[in-house]
């Protein structure tokens, strides 16, 4: 299983409904949610230590006047350069939230730039270590979001924390037979449900051989 | 569209629990169901399409 470590930082997390969404949607096995904001000063050997122990490394942080909050910033001024070789080859991700919908971050939208630019920085800082970066997740305007698409962030957000990269349809299918196989322990009147899933993810893979063979064949 | 008996199996335990993850997880599997679906109609298509050949009769 996948070691995942969340570095978070929000700094007004007693008040945050979007802080406290990530915090909630990332209790899972396999995950460690480190929160800085309760931290007066970091020590860096224990902060080395959390990041040695991890093979995915997420940040999740709201965006503060387009860049990382105050004590994200510091600590990375405090732990990055050291961290080098406990971080070289890993997997790096990004969950940001904003209170502007995400849309505006797109050329011509009001906000006049993207994500990508926006975390250019961390992009560079991950490359730097030769880390391969998971694509990005944005929670934006939490308050707004119907319950169907809350519930719909909770797993795209615990795909992030837990699936294998490149995150492929297969991959999807395995995770969601993987978690189905738990609940079923509980529950195990949904076990038709595991069933069909894996018979339906048999017949795509029969599907795609057949094509594949007729590809070849001509 | 996926089968009625899965989507009234997902639904009856989504109302049953009051674990928020578990609902997320049920919401999520029923969309897996949906593309699973038309991953299988699509390729089927797609493979039908291409053994037709009117040349080979």
């Amino acid at each position: 299983m996948t070691k995942t470590l969340v570095i978070a930082s929000h700094p007004n997390y007693q008040h945050s409904l979007s802080q406290r969404f990530f915090a909630e949607s990332a209790k899972i096995p396999g995950v460690t949610l480190h929160f800085l904001d309760q931290l007066d000063q970091f020590i860096l050997e224990d902060e080395l230590a959390l990041l040695a122990d991890c093979d995915r490394l997420i940040l999740q942080f709201p965006l503060y006047w387009y860049s990382v909050p105050a004590k994200m910033k510091a600590w990375i001024d405090t732990i990055w350069t050291e961290a080098k070789p406990l971080l070289t080859g890993k997997e790096i991700g990004f969950a940001i939230s904003t209170g502007v919908a995400a849309k505006e971050f797109q050329l011509g939208g009001n906000e006049q730039i993207s994500f990508n630019e926006i975390l250019r920085p961390q992009l560079r800082m991950a490359q730097k270590y030769h880390m391969t970066v998971l694509p990005l997740i944005v929670l934006d305007q939490f308050m707004y979001k119907t319950e169907t698409q809350k519930r719909r962030f909770v797993v795209d957000y615990q795909q992030l924390l837990t699936m294998p990269y490149p995150f492929s349809f297969d991959q999807k299918q395995q995770w969601f037979a993987d978690r189905l196989h738990s609940l079923i322990e509980v529950k195990p009147q949904l076990a038709p449900l595991l069933t069909q899933l894996e018979e339906n993810r048999e017949l795509i893979q029969d599907l795609d051989e057949a094509l594949d063979s007729l590809e070849e064949s001509l | 569209m996926i089968e009625p008996w899965i989507e009234q199996l997902i639904t009856a335990a989504s109302n049953e629990t009051n674990d928020y993850h578990e609902k997320a997880l049920l919401q999520g599997l029923a969309a897996l169901f949906q593309e699973q679906e038309q991953r299988i109609t699509s390729k089927q298509g797609e493979l039908d399409g291409k053994l037709w050949n009117p040349s080979d009769w």
